[in-house]
């Protein structure tokens, strides 16, 4: 059935459109000035961004940091000392942290996991967005399960806007074969407006979204 | 789902006597209206990039037959599997068939507007499989046994006590002192219902706002998370699309985002956008073992070929619902099928016949503000007008309204009479007005002057009658 209801079908498009002049594509949009920073401008235009759609921020320079600072955040924000992290992220000593040691579980998050940790491939500063790649070392389920979600940002993969993240899945597919299953780019915690248009945080994903930006390069592969 | 469109006029009637309707409405548009007009203002390039957006749209309009076919190949390179469906018996069919082939009983929906135009839930139910919509307002409205009155805020037509109302009567199982008197509360309480149901569904079925011919993606756009959830907890997800959401490249759908949510909320971003590339890859952890697009023609390639082809370029924003001043009179439900306001009156008898929805085209006072909002810049009011005179053509409209409008024609064409008889009507609105701005009631005009006020003209004749004399008064000087 559903193999005659593709010719069908075609056959209707065909038949529509068989007499008209058709139109040339417009090509690529140049990208607005918001979303055409360099430099600081393009960092600053980030952290404005992901602020203004509730995300908090913070800065470290090497990967080395994060298990401590993951770990005081956490005490800060009265939430317990475990996370489920992205595997990419495991290497990272999470069992030396000084301040106290956060229990670490590497995979993908169960309905039990109050707080997610991973990394972004990308992010768009004009809208303060950063962009998710369901990978073994990066499952999708951390972005959406756990109450809290912690991601790190390599400064060195903030785009100005989407232009530079598409590019950034084109490359992954270059490299692996195919596209990554899914990219999510997110802005901002979970919400919704669904009772009487008024804005709630927390709605199915995350309640929180904590950004950690880094100055080293991000470990994916190519980067090693 | 059912069209009820014939029933307009009465669903009108009841609704403008609906005072908590009224209230929601407001709400709604209250929000909407400056927030979109916010997010626009701090978007100077909105204008171009809308009209970058059109010429992307028309030109995949024209090409529909080619990008449908590479977005499959590339569908099936990333390996998922794409069902063409002509109808909607096909594609009611082919996504039941595609249920029995995975075992599948519990379903989890995101929010997709081809599914209720499929009426996919009722079908489902039918045969035996469970459907359970996750975005808080579809999840409401499934819960309440009613269908969507908005096609992003799919529960707008309800207020607080209404929600909680429902979810006492659902969640029997939860303290029934509990505080419901707030958003917050409300929507906390169907995170926790929905929480452990995403991991239990055997299929997830979302939406889909864009199709990437590129690379075989389809892209959804949500604030709440419920789509991801629902199509990364389970081991099927099926995606239910129309054709007209292809796009060539990503690029493009970046061009469309950065007008869709400004359009829609007001947000320069939804918090998530989604693109879904086949199943799950070896080594992966999570996410579906299975990927199916159902595309759904259902009048799609009809409107192509006719004089709605516009239409197909809508992106469902919902700004011409939102700043529609009988859309916000009359709710969602008057319109009597899944689409509303402006693009519904247009879509419903696209897609329904014109026959059973002929009331839609002609309740609109044509002020043109969706047309001006539309990102896509859809001529709607000359859509509707296009509709209303096929149902001329076809001997559609009813007794009175042609005895009217030939009455008018006639008094038009002599103009003499016409000054004659609208001197008249001016001079005996003026006098039973005594002095009063305007009508509240009319003789013989009850059922208008109900629910609205009529404005009395200006002392000292009609239009014409007043150009006339200031034209001679200048002559004179």
């Amino acid at each position: 059935m559903a193999m005659n209801d593709r010719s069908i079908i075609l056959e209707r498009l065909q038949s529509a459109n068989e007499s008209r002049s058709r139109t040339a594509h417009p090509g690529p949009a140049a990208p607005p000035a918001a979303g055409n920073l360099n430099g600081k401008a393009r960092l600053d235009r980030f952290i404005a961004e992901a602020e203004k759609q509730y995300a908090s921020i913070a800065d470290i320079s090497s990967l080395d940091d994060l298990p401590a600072h993951v770990s005081g955040w956490l005490r800060n924000q009265n939430l317990p000392q475990q996370c489920v992290i992205a595997p990419i992220l495991e290497d990272l000593g999470w069992q030396e942290t000084k301040d106290g040691s956060v229990e670490v579980r590497s995979g993908a998050a169960r309905t039990s996991d109050m707080v997610g940790v991973s990394l972004a491939l990308g992010a768009a500063a004009e809208t303060g967005t950063v962009l998710m790649v369901a990978d073994g070392a990066t499952p999708t389920s951390l972005n959406f399960v756990p109450d809290v979600e912690i991601i790190v940002v390599s400064k060195k993969d903030i785009e100005a806007g989407m232009e530079g993240c598409w590019q950034k899945l084109r490359e992954w597919k270059k490299r692996t074969g195919t596209m990554p299953r899914v990219a999510n780019y997110i802005t901002g915690p979970s919400r919704t407006a669904d009772v009487e248009a008024t804005m709630v945080l927390g709605a199915h994903g995350p309640r929180r979204l904590h950004l950690v930006l880094v100055d080293e390069q991000a470990p994916w592969p190519e980067n090693r | 789902m059912e069209v009820s469109s014939e029933k307009f006029k009465q669903n009108v009637a009841a609704a403008v006597e609906d005072e908590n309707l009224k209230g929601a409405m407001g709400k709604l548009t209250g929000a909407l209206r400056p927030n979109r007009a916010r997010a626009v203002s701090n978007l100077p390039e909105f204008d171009r990039l809308r009209d970058h957006g059109i010429a992307i749209k028309m030109h995949t309009l024209d090409h529909l037959d080619q990008y449908l076919l590479q977005f499959e190949e590339n569908v099936i390179a990333n390996g998922g599997h794409v069902h063409w469906c002509a109808d909607e018996d096909s594609a009611r069919q082919t996504i039941l068939e595609l249920c029995r082939r995975h075992k599948v009983r519990h379903v989890t929906k995101g929010k997709s507007m081809v599914t209720e135009e499929l009426g996919l839930n009722d079908f489902l139910n039918s045969h035996g499989i469970l459907p359970l919509e996750t975005d808080l307002g579809e999840y409401i409205i499934q819960l309440r046994g009613e269908s969507p009155s908005h096609i992003i805020a799919p529960a707008t037509h309800l207020q607080r006590d209404d929600i909680a109302q429902t979810f006492r009567e659902a969640h029997q199982h939860l303290d029934p002192d509990r505080p419901m008197d707030t958003a917050e509360s409300l929507t906390e309480e169907a995170r926790q219902a929905l929480r452990e149901k995403y991991g239990a569904a055997d299929a997830g079925i979302t939406g889909a706002n864009f199709l990437i011919a590129e690379t075989g993606s389809t892209i959804i756009v949500t604030n709440e998370g419920n789509g991801d959830l629902t199509q990364t907890m389970t081991d099927v997800h099926i995606v239910v699309a129309s054709l007209e959401k292809i796009l060539p490249t990503m690029d493009d759908a970046g061009v469309m985002l950065r007008l869709l949510a400004r359009s829609a909320t007001g947000q320069d971003m939804s918090v998530y956008t989604t693109m879904s590339s086949g199943p799950r890859r070896p080594g992966d952890l999570d996410g579906p073992e299975h990927f199916h697009v159902v595309l759904v023609d259902n009048g799609r390639s009809r409107m192509l070929a006719g004089s709605e082809r516009e239409m197909l370029r809508c992106i469902r924003c919902s700004a011409c619902l939102n700043h529609c001043p009988v859309y916000a009179a009359i709710g969602g439900h008057a319109y009597g099928w899944v689409y509303s306001g402006p693009m519904g009156k247009v879509m419903t008898p696209s897609l329904a016949g014109l026959e059973q929805t002929k009331d839609l085209p002609n309740a609109s006072s044509f002020c043109g503000k969706c047309q001006e909002v539309c990102p896509m810049r859809i001529p709607l009011p000359k859509l509707m007008r296009n509709l209303r005179v096929k149902q001329t053509e076809a001997s559609m409209t009813p007794l009175k309204q042609r005895f009217f409008l030939s009455l008018w024609s006639y008094l038009a064409a002599r103009p003499a009479m016409y000054r004659l008889v609208t001197g008249l009507v001016t001079g005996t609105m003026r006098a039973l007005a005594r002095g009063r701005p305007v009508l509240r009631h009319l003789p013989l005009m009850k059922g208008w002057t109900d629910s609205r006020d009529l404005i009395v003209p200006e002392a000292g004749g009609t239009f014409f009658a007043r150009y006339r004399k200031r034209q001679k008064g200048d002559g004179h000087e």
